[in-house]
C-alpha cells in the first residue's frame, strides 16, 4: 500500500520519464537521406596520384638510386608527353624499376628488355589475364 | 526505495511502448542506427534481411531506405530500380515524389545530366513552391552539367524566392562571367598543338607540359634533320609518336582545366544556392 502512495506522490516523475521514453523511441533512428550533400559533391574531380618518387624513397644502393632516378626523369619529361601505348599494367617501366629494386639491376635490366619485347598490340587475352577496367593485360613480377 | 523505484518505472515505459513492435520493426530500428553512423554496407544487409520477407505494404518503405543506401555506396543502377519500386507500390503522394528526385539524382551522379533533364521536363510536380523550387534547382544543375549556362541561370533564379534579393544578386554577380567556363577549348587547344608543339599547353595555362613538349618534338626534330640527316627514318617515329602524344595531351589538358575551373564555380553556386 504504502508503495502505490509512493508512485501516486511522485506521478510526476512517472509522467516524465514515460514521455521521454516514448519521444526516444519514435524519434531516435528517423533515417531519411538528404539531397543537400549529395548536390554539393556532384562536380568532385578524380584525385590523381603520383606515387613515383617512392621507388627513390625506397632505393637501399646507389645503382637503385641511379634508375630511380633515371626512372623518374623518363616519367616526368618523356613518358608524359607519349601516348597510353603499353599494353601492360604495371607499365614496362614500373615493370622494370619494381624488379630492380627486388632482384637487383642486371635482373632487372633482363627482365625489363624482356618486357619491352612482349609490350606490342598483338598481346591477346589468351596470354595475360586482362582488366576491363583499365583496359590493359595484368602482367606483374 | 526511490532509487530503486524510479529505474524499475524507466524499464516499465520502455517495455510499455516497445510491446508493440515486433522483431521487422526492430530490425529496421538497428538498419536505420547504422545508416546514420554511416556504415551503409550493413545497414543494406538488415533492409534487405526485412525486404525479403516484407509484404507489400512494407517493401514500399523498405524500398527507398535500400535505395537511399544502394545510391550512398554509388550504386546507381540498384538504386535507381528500388526508388522506381517505391515509386509504382506507394500509396504516400510526398514519398513518390521524394523518389521521383531522388532517382533523377541518380542519373546526374552518373553523369548523364541530359537524361536527367529529359525526366525532369516530364515531371509534374504540384503547385508547392518548395517543390517547384527543388525542380527548379535539380533543372539548374542538369543545364549547368551539360553546359547550357543561361538556362541553368534561369532555372537558378526560378529555384529562389522572389523575396530574396540578396540571393538573387549573388548568382546574377556569379553568372555575369560564365563565358570563363567555356575556356580553354579542348579543340583550340589541339589546333595550336598541331601547329607548334607545346602551344596547345601554354594556351590551357600549362607552362611546364608546354616547355617540355616544344622542348622534346624540337629536340628530336633538331637530330633527325641538322645533326644527322641520314638518321631520319630513325627519327620519324619518335617524332611522330612525340608530336601526337602532345596533341593528346593538349587536349586533355584543357579538358581538366575546364573542368576545374567549372568545380570550383559548382562549388560556389552550392554556396549561395544551398547555403
Amino acid at each position: 500500500m504504502s508503495t502505490v502512495m509512493y508512485i501516486l506522490k511522485n506521478l510526476k516523475y512517472a509522467l516524465i520519464i514515460t514521455l521521454l521514453s516514448i519521444i526516444c523511441r519514435t524519434t531516435g533512428y528517423s533515417q531519411e537521406l538528404s539531397d543537400t550533400s549529395l548536390l554539393k559533391t556532384l562536380f568532385i574531380p578524380a584525385v590523381i596520384t603520383k606515387e613515383n618518387s617512392a621507388y627513390l624513397k625506397n632505393s637501399e644502393s646507389e645503382i637503385q638510386v641511379l634508375f630511380s632516378l633515371y626512372f623518374l626523369l623518363y616519367k616526368e619529361f618523356i613518358s608524359s608527353q607519349d601516348v597510353d601505348a603499353c599494353v601492360f599494367y604495371p607499365s614496362c617501366s614500373k615493370y622494370t624499376i619494381e624488379v630492380i629494386e627486388k632482384k637487383g639491376a642486371i635482373v632487372g635490366l633482363v627482365a625489363g628488355f624482356d618486357r619491352l619485347l612482349r609490350c606490342h598490340p598483338y598481346v591477346t587475352k589468351k596470354d595475360y589475364p586482362y582488366n576491363t577496367v583499365t583496359m590493359k593485360y595484368h602482367d606483374p613480377f | 526505495m526511490k532509487y530503486f523505484l524510479l529505474p524499475f518505472l524507466y524499464f516499465l515505459s520502455c517495455s510499455a511502448t516497445e510491446g508493440k513492435s515486433d522483431n521487422v520493426e526492430s530490425i529496421i530500428s538497428f538498419g536505420d542506427s547504422l545508416f546514420l553512423k554511416g556504415n551503409y554496407i550493413n545497414a543494406l544487409n538488415e533492409y534487405q534481411r526485412v525486404y525479403f520477407f516484407a509484404g507489400s505494404e512494407l517493401k514500399s518503405r523498405i524500398g527507398g531506405k535500400i535505395a537511399d543506401c544502394c545510391l550512398v555506396l554509388n550504386e546507381f543502377k540498384m538504386a535507381r530500380s528500388f526508388y522506381d519500386s517505391v515509386i509504382v507500390y506507394s500509396n504516400n503522394a510526398s514519398q513518390r515524389i521524394s523518389c521521383e528526385f531522388m532517382k533523377i539524382l541518380c542519373f546526374m551522379k552518373e553523369n548523364n545530366f541530359g537524361y536527367a533533364l529529359l525526366k525532369l521536363n516530364n515531371f509534374e510536380v504540384e503547385d508547392e513552391i518548395q517543390l517547384k523550387s527543388r525542380k527548379n534547382l535539380y533543372q539548374g544543375i542538369c543545364c549547368f552539367g551539360i553546359g547550357q549556362y543561361d538556362s541553368s541561370y534561369q532555372h537558378f533564379l526560378n529555384s529562389v524566392s522572389t523575396a530574396d534579393t540578396l540571393r538573387k544578386s549573388q548568382l546574377q554577380h556569379l553568372f555575369e562571367n560564365h563565358n570563363a567556363l567555356k575556356r580553354p577549348d579542348s579543340h583550340v587547344a589541339m589546333m595550336l598543338s598541331m601547329i607548334i608543339p607545346g602551344t596547345g599547353q601554354f594556351y590551357s595555362g600549362d607552362v611546364k607540359n608546354g616547355l617540355n613538349s616544344i622542348l622534346l618534338v624540337g629536340g628530336i626534330f633538331y637530330l633527325g634533320t641538322i645533326v644527322s640527316s641520314s638518321g631520319l627514318v630513325l627519327i620519324i617515329p619518335l617524332f611522330c609518336k612525340y608530336y601526337l602524344g602532345g596533341i593528346v595531351h593538349s587536349k586533355q589538358i584543357a579538358e581538366r582545366k575546364r573542368e576545374e575551373k567549372r568545380n570550383a564555380y559548382y562549388t560556389d553556386l552550392m554556396e549561395i544556392l544551398l547555403k
